[in-house]
This record gives structure tokens, C-alpha cells and sequence, in this order.
């Protein structure tokens, strides 16, 4: 975490995994867009689609991922304080969230 | 229980086993019977120990002083057999077959699978893959039989092998295995005896390169931290040799500069390989490139890639040592872990938990025992992982490996994620080799409008430093040549033209002077199925010529694109192009049948109403040829009515296919040069010959605006010659 001006700054790192394919994908950190993509592929040779890296205050903030060309959408609450990682991924139609303890890895 | 396949054994605990298993632990294991004890003893040696002799048919001993008994009062002395799995190959015929049989040793995955190749001439062309799953192993001490039903990538009848291996003492070299094809009936077909090769399924060539600052993997000792298994020193050559595969290091390792910017692109890692991996081609073979290098663009979370998925893909991979490089166990551990899971997915094997992401899908595997899980996936998280992994494959990744269908495992195969679960189909693949000595090549434009007939250049030549005599007819009428044709929506047609000419061979020899020959086909129409490019989209085409000595030669797969039709007048073109008989018209260059009615209204329409359109030059052409020459047509009281020439209106509608040509807009050269041949002739036979001999100067200086190659400006100043004589 970094602290600017007197404010607390972390970083909020989304990783769009498995599930994606030519899909179009938004995604709302608080009240701004922070992602807004078509053609959005899941390369299953690593697992990922597309990354994104958010300098956000620390503490509580609402993450929303819609998949808009499947109608899809889903949020979570996180708290940050320092880099926080979040993994989404579309399983059986549902758009699943995973928050592990340390950065995703890729092979 | 087993957590992976609810229909098979609990074969857990084989899961990791290190000893090898010969076919008679394997029957034992499965069976409370025992095994019959041989009497036979292999060796002279013996025979005189005993007092006795041997049989040389049987083996039997027999003993001067008595019969033999059965059980004597003292062990028999035998020696260890040979295991009969590995690859074999059938050495010679116009079928040649690698066989692997897979029954004992270590994880013996009992299966039995082959590919088979199709020689002809001097050509060799991968034909297809089988495999038998289910097995039936007899196991005595002089043979092994085994039977099982056969899934085969191509259709047949057959659909059960049954193979024979002699059982071997190690001291005598291995035995041949006896391929039988039968039907359920147990009608037999074709029999194969294939030769012992390897006691590898398969055997891939591995180059390796390093980024400047790398130190590549070289081994590492899995007893240094906690692990399953046991402990024993891993190469990424031993890893994948203890799943059965042999990878030959081709020994051109090569330092490359660090990469622009500090870090790779996939677009980088790609350009590199093509530049730096000696043995890259644009075709299937066994051969891959692992690239140790520092950082991908993507940052340190990305610690290895198969970034190979333009093209002939998965030839390649790449390992990245930001945060690995080092000797500690942990740093080694990682790197090994890495090049062989990225090599891994060169093999078409996906992320254990992303199974269902193939195709076609299987069910994930998340608790898989596999260098292709992520240990942070694992159940219980990294720390789990480690703990039980025993460095291996899981099973089915090892039948993969082993066994599956060529085209879904072999490097520059099937797409990656295509096959890559035991499934697959094969259309026009590439030679495996391809001694003819000679080249085939098709061209066309890229991109067709719809309706718009697709025409293809063909050009045979030679590499053949001594020439080579070639059958001068190319043209897919005359039977020398096929082309194949790959649809947007995946299906393959072998275009059969509607009228196939018997042509008496006319030979040629291809040399320096005359290094090659070409032929121009309007290939939009098959007797069977009508029109080809009929819907806006990617084609695959690609060329196939017989020659003399049965070789078969591919030309390279060239791709065209049929457009979307983006305004109304091109819709209305594109249906007044798209009927059989127009197409039928389009291949016979024009007719007065009224069988054809239909087709020749739709032409005479798209001239009187869309006269300017691009492809009213089509239309032009072939009213244009067939105006040039007499029509017999038999009446019902078999009378033969001629309608002549029209030589007047054929000059016309010639003229604007000419003009439309040279203004870039028309026909392809070949087809130009048809059509000027045609407009001399008509003037000659009109009796217009200084108007003839205007053309004959007007397709010269066409022609010499060109830039064509001296032989083929030579071959049209012949024709140029050989016309003029007629005026």
C-alpha cells in the first residue's frame, strides 16, 4: 500500500480467467468503469483472458463484472488495503469470484 | 474409489509405480489364477545339464532317462523375458504402419494404438490413427495375444485387432509383432508384421535456446523437498521418458539476446521461434523448441507459455525465470515443474482443471496427480500439492501421450485444445515426405465476390536438378490433377469437374529451359454437388497432383475469401450467379441447350441490367465464347440443327472482357490469354485479318506489361506465332 497525499492507496488487480469466449466485459470499480472490452478470449494455454490494475483507496469497495453479450452479471464486496487479487471466471453460466492470499500464477 | 471415472478399477495404487511390470505380473494382478509354468527351457546349456535334449521347434527338453515331468523337485531355471511394449513398424509395402503396444513395463496403460502412413511413389502421407482400448491379453510363455475392438479415424469394416508377440529371453533380440485386422465376424483382412523399433510410444526432437542472463533447467533431485513418489534425479527428458516418450536434445542450444524492452510478447516469442528454432517448418513433425527466458510481458504472475497458436501451432514454449532462476531446491523444483508443463501443452494436453475446455470436453480432473495441475488449484493449495505430487502424468494425459490419434498430439497437428482428448478426424494432411521431385502450387485471388466464379492458376514444376517428364495436361478435367476444398462450414469436397476428359497422356519434361507448366480452372462446380462457393466465407484449397511414378504431391493450402455481398445490386448479381445451371454454364464456357435455359436468361439479365457491375465481365466471356463457335443441337426427329458462329457479336462481348481485363477489372491471365486466342481466331475465321493480326500485337504488348517470367512471355510469343500462321 502506498500512502498519497495523506491517503491510503492500494492496488486491485482482476484477472479475467476461464469461461470467456468473444465475450464483451465491463467492469465497475465503486462508480467508474474501469474495463470495457469485446473480443474477450480465455487463452487456456495460460488460463487468462485479460488483466486489469486499479489504484483504488483502501478499504471497502464494490467490484461489478457484467459479461454483456451473455447477460451475465455479478458483484463483490472487498476490502483492500494492500494489492488485492481477484480472479473471475464464467462457470456454468455464472460469473464465479475467487480472491486468493497472493498473486495468481499462470502457466 | 476411484475419483476420476466411476466405470473404472480402483487402480490407485498403480498410480505411481516404479518397477516395471511384465505382461505376466499384469495378468497376475488381475486374475487369482496362476500361471502355467513352462516347462521350456531356452538354452542349449540347460538341455545338457539335464542329461536331455531340446526340441528346436518347441523348446521342449526332453529328458533321455524318462518323460518329462512336470514339476521337478528343483526351481526351473528361467530367464527373464523381454517386455513386448514399444513401438514397432512395418518395414516396407504401400502401407506403412507404426505400431505401440502398451501392456507391461512401467505404467503399462494396456493399449495398443498405430498410425498409418500411405507410400506412394516417392511420397509418404499420413492416412490415420487407431486405437484399442479395451484389451483382451492371453499370456503364455512363448506368446502374447492380444484382441480388442478398434476406434480408427477413417471408416472400415474392420473393426477388431488381434496382435502376436513371441515372448523373448533377453539375451535374443526382440521378437516381431503380427498385426490381424478382422471383422466383428472375425472375417480377416490385412495382416501387418512390424518390427521392433523402440521401447518409446513416441520420440520427439527438443531444441532449446536461452535468453542472455538465463541459466536454462538442467535437473533436479525430487527427494530435495517432500514430494510423492520416489525420490530420483528429473531432466525434462526423464520426465517425459518415464511417460513413454523420448526427447532428443538436438544439441543446437543457442544463447539470443534479451529481449526488446527487457520483457517478451507472444507476438516476440512467436517471431523468435520461426527465426531461431532450426527445425521449425509450417508442418506436423515431431519436433519442439522450449525457450528459457526472463520475463513475458505480462509480469512476474506469468511463469511459462505455449505461445505458439498462429498456424501450425504448439511447436513451441517458453519458460520464464524472473522469479525461478537459481539452484535452491524450491527454484529447481519450479523450473522443471514449468518446462515440463508447458512442453506439456505443446503434447495438446490442457490444464487439469480445464479439461471440459477441450474439444471435445471431459470432465475436469481438479485433484489430478499431474505436472498439468497448478499446485494453487490443488485441493488443500500448493502446499498440498507438493506434498503428493510424484512428478508425472496422470493416466490419461499418459494414454495422450502415448497413444492419441497423431494429428491431435504431434507439433503443427490439430489446433491446440483440438483432439486433445483421445478424439479427432483427418482431412487433407500434410506429406510426411515428399522425394518426387517436384512442386505443385495453386493460386487465385484472395477475395471473390459472391457469385463471382472461382478460378485457380495451377503451376507444376520441378526441383529436380536432372528434370523430371510430367503429364502436361493440369487442367482437373483432364484427371492428373484434384482440388480440395475446405468450406466455411468445415467440410471437405474433392472438386469433381462435371465433364471428365479421357486425355491421352502428353509428356513433358521439366528442366532448367522449361521449368514449369501452368493450367487456369474454374473450380466453382462439382458434378455432385453443384456450386462450391456458394456462401460468403473462408476456403481452404489446395492442390493435388499424380505423377508418373504414383507420388503424390500436395501443394501448399491456400486460403480465399468469399465477401459479403454490402449492397442490393450485389445481392441481385450474386443471385443471378448462384444456380446450377449457371455454374454448369460457367464450366462449359457457354451453351445453347435448353437444359440450360435458365442460367443463359440469368446472364443475358445481368448484362442488360447490370452491364457495369464487376462480374458482367463473366458474362461477357462466356455469351462471348459461346458466340464464337457453331452449336449442334438434335431435334426430336433426330435432325442436327447448327447454328454458326456469330462472330460479330462474339468480337463484342470479347472485346469487353479484354478491355475489362486490362484495365484491371476482368479475368486472370490465363483466361485473358484464352480469350485473345479466341478473339484472333473468330477475326481470322470472320475474315478480319488485319484486325486478327491488331490483337495478335495488342496481347504481346498486354502481356509484356505483365512482367511474367521469360519462359511464360516465351510460351505466349509461341502461341502468338502459331496463330499468326493461320491468318
Amino acid at each position: 500500500m502506498v500512502t498519497i497525499k495523506g491517503v491510503d492507496v492500494a492496488l486491485l488487480v482482476i484477472d479475467l480467467q476461464e469461461g470467456f469466449s468473444d465475450d464483451t466485459v465491463e467492469i465497475q470499480v465503486g462508480e467508474q468503469r474501469v474495463f470495457h472490452k469485446e473480443g474477450v478470449n480465455t487463452d487456456y494455454a495460460i488460463g487468462l483472458a485479460d488483466s486489469v490494475g486499479v489504484q483504488i483507496h483502501a478499504g471497502f469497495v464494490k467490484v461489478g463484472v457484467s459479461v454483456v453479450s451473455s447477460l451475465l452479471s455479478e458483484s463483490i464486496m472487498l476490502k483492500v488495503s494492500t494489492t488485492v487479487y481477484l480472479g473471475v471466471s464464467i462457470v456454468d453460466n455464472v460469473i464465479n469470484f475467487i480472491v486468493p492470499d497472493e498473486r495468481f500464477l499462470y502457466y | 474409489m476411484n475419483l476420476v471415472d466411476p466405470n473404472e478399477l480402483d487402480v490407485s495404487g498403480m498410480d505411481f509405480i516404479e518397477e516395471e511390470l511384465s505382461v505376466d505380473d499384469l495378468v497376475q494382478i488381475e486374475s487369482d489364477d496362476t500361471i502355467e509354468e513352462s516347462m521350456t527351457l531356452d538354452s542349449d546349456e540347460e538341455s545338457a545339464l539335464e542329461g536331455g535334449e531340446v526340441n528346436d521347434v518347441t523348446g521342449e527338453l526332453r529328458i533321455a532317462r524318462g518323460p518329462i515331468r512336470r514339476r521337478p523337485p528343483w526351481p526351473p531355471i528361467r530367464f527373464r523375458k523381454r517386455l513386448v511394449s514399444g513401438c514397432y513398424r512395418s518395414p516396407s509395402g504401400n502401407w506403412k504402419l507404426d505400431l505401440r503396444v502398451d501392456i507391461d513395463g512401467r505404467r503399462p496403460m494396456r493399449r495398443i494404438s498405430g498410425d498409418y502412413y500411405y507410400v506412394s511413389g516417392r511420397t509418404v502421407s499420413y492416412f490415420g490413427s487407431f486405437i484399442v482400448n479395451s484389451l483382451s491379453i492371453k499370456v503364455s510363455s512363448t506368446q502374447v495375444a492380444i484382441t480388442g475392438i478398434v476406434d480408427t479415424t477413417w471408416r472400415t469394416s474392420y473393426n477388431k485387432v488381434n496382435v502376436i508377440i513371441p515372448r523373448r529371453t533377453i539375451f535374443q533380440p526382440p521378437a516381431d509383432a503380427t498385426l490381424q485386422w478382422m471383422t466383428s465376424a472375425n472375417r480377416r483382412g490385412s495382416s501387418y508384421t512390424c518390427v521392433y523399433k523402440s521401447r518409446y510410444f513416441r520420440t520427439v526432437d527438443i531444441e532449446q535456446d536461452y535468453e542472455k542472463g538465463v541459466t536454462p533447467f538442467t535437473l533436479y533431485n525430487t527427494g530435495s523437498l517432500p514430494s510423492g513418489g520416489s525420490a530420483r534425479t528429473l531432466t525434462v527428458a526423464g520426465s517425459y521418458a518415464e511417460a513413454g516418450v523420448q526427447m532428443r536434445d538436438t544439441g543446437g542450444t543457442n544463447e539470443v539476446a534479451v529481449a526488446p524492452g527487457g520483457t517478451w510478447s507472444n507476438a516476440e516469442l512467436h517471431a523468435a521461434m520461426e527465426k531461431r528454432f532450426s527445425r521449425w517448418k509450417d508442418l506436423p513433425q515431431w519436433k519442439v523448441w522450449l525457450f528459457h527466458a526472463m520475463k513475458h510481458d505480462r509480469g512476474p504472475g506469468l511463469r511459462g507459455i505455449m505461445f505458439d497458436q498462429k498456424g501450425k501451432q504448439r511447436q513451441g514454449c517458453a519458460t520464464f525465470y524472473q522469479r525461478i532462476s537459481g539452484t535452491t531446491p524450491v527454484n529447481l523444483r519450479d523450473q522443471l515443474y514449468v518446462c515440463v508443463h508447458e512442453l506439456g501443452h505443446c503434447f495438446n494436453l490442457f490444464h487439469s482443471f480445464h479439461k471440459r475446455y477441450m474439444t471435445p470436453p471431459v470432465p475436469n480432473r481438479p485433484a489430478a496427480n499431474s505436472w498439468m495441475n497448478y499446485p494453487q488449484r490443488f485441493p488443500g493449495g500448493a502446499a498440498a500439492f507438493w506434498a503428493a505430487f510424484s512428478f508425472q502424468f496422470d493416466n490419461q494425459e499418459v494414454v495422450h501421450l502415448r497413444h492419441a490419434f497423431r494429428n491431435n498430439i504431434i507439433m503443427g497437428g490439430n489446433p491446440f485444445g483440438t483432439g486433445a482428448s483421445l478424439e479427432g478426424s483427418e482431412y487433407l494432411g500434410d506429406n510426411v515426405s515428399d522425394d518426387s521431385g517436384l512442386r505443385l502450387e495453386l493460386e487465385t485471388r484472395k477475395s471473390f465476390a459472391l457469385g463471382e466464379p472461382v478460378v485457380a492458376e495451377i503451376k507444376l514444376s520441378t526441383t529436380d536438378a536432372y528434370g523430371k517428364q510430367v503429364n502436361k495436361h493440369l487442367h482437373p478435367n483432364d484427371g492428373s490433377v484434384q482440388i480440395a476444398i475446405q468450406q466455411p462450414n468445415g467440410g471437405v469436397i474433392v472438386q469433381h469437374p462435371p465433364i471428365e476428359h479421357c486425355m491421352e497422356t502428353e509428356i513433358v519434361t521439366l528442366d532448367k529451359t522449361n521449368p514449369s507448366i501452368y493450367e487456369s480452372a474454374y473450380i466453382g462446380y462439382d458434378k455432385d454437388r453443384g456450386l462450391i462457393f456458394n456462401q460468403p466465407g473462408i476456403y481452404k484449397l489446395r492442390g493435388i497432383y499424380y505423377a508418373f511414378d504414383g507420388s503424390i504431391v500436395l501443394s501448399d493450402a491456400i486460403t480465399l475469401n468469399v465477401r459479403v455481398p454490402l449492397t442490393t445490386t450485389d445481392c441481385e448479381v450474386a443471385d443471378l450467379f448462384l444456380g446450377d445451371d449457371q455454374g454448369m454454364l460457367l464450366y462449359l464456357l457457354g451453351s445453347d441447350s435448353e437444359s440450360l435455359r435458365s442460367g443463359t436468361d440469368a446472364f443475358d439479365l445481368v448484362l442488360e441490367k447490370y452491364s457495369d457491375h464487376p462480374l458482367a465481365v463473366y458474362a461477357n466471356l462466356i455469351n462471348g465464347f459461346n458466340a464464337s463457335r457453331e452449336f449442334k443441337d438434335i431435334s426430336d426427329d433426330y435432325q442436327v440443327a447448327v447454328r454458326e458462329p456469330e462472330y460479330g457479336k462474339a468480337d463484342k462481348l470479347l472485346s469487353a472482357v479484354i478491355d475489362a481485363s486490362e484495365a484491371g477489372r476482368g479475368v486472370d491471365n490465363i483466361t485473358l490469354n484464352m480469350t485473345m486466342q479466341c478473339m484472333v481466331r473468330t477475326e481470322i475465321l470472320s475474315g478480319k485479318k488485319e484486325k486478327a493480326q491488331a490483337t495478335i500485337k495488342r496481347m504481346i504488348g498486354i502481356f509484356e506489361k505483365k512482367s511474367l517470367k521469360p519462359h511464360v512471355m516465351s510460351q505466349i510469343k509461341l502461341q502468338a506465332e502459331e496463330i499468326a500462321k493461320e491468318i
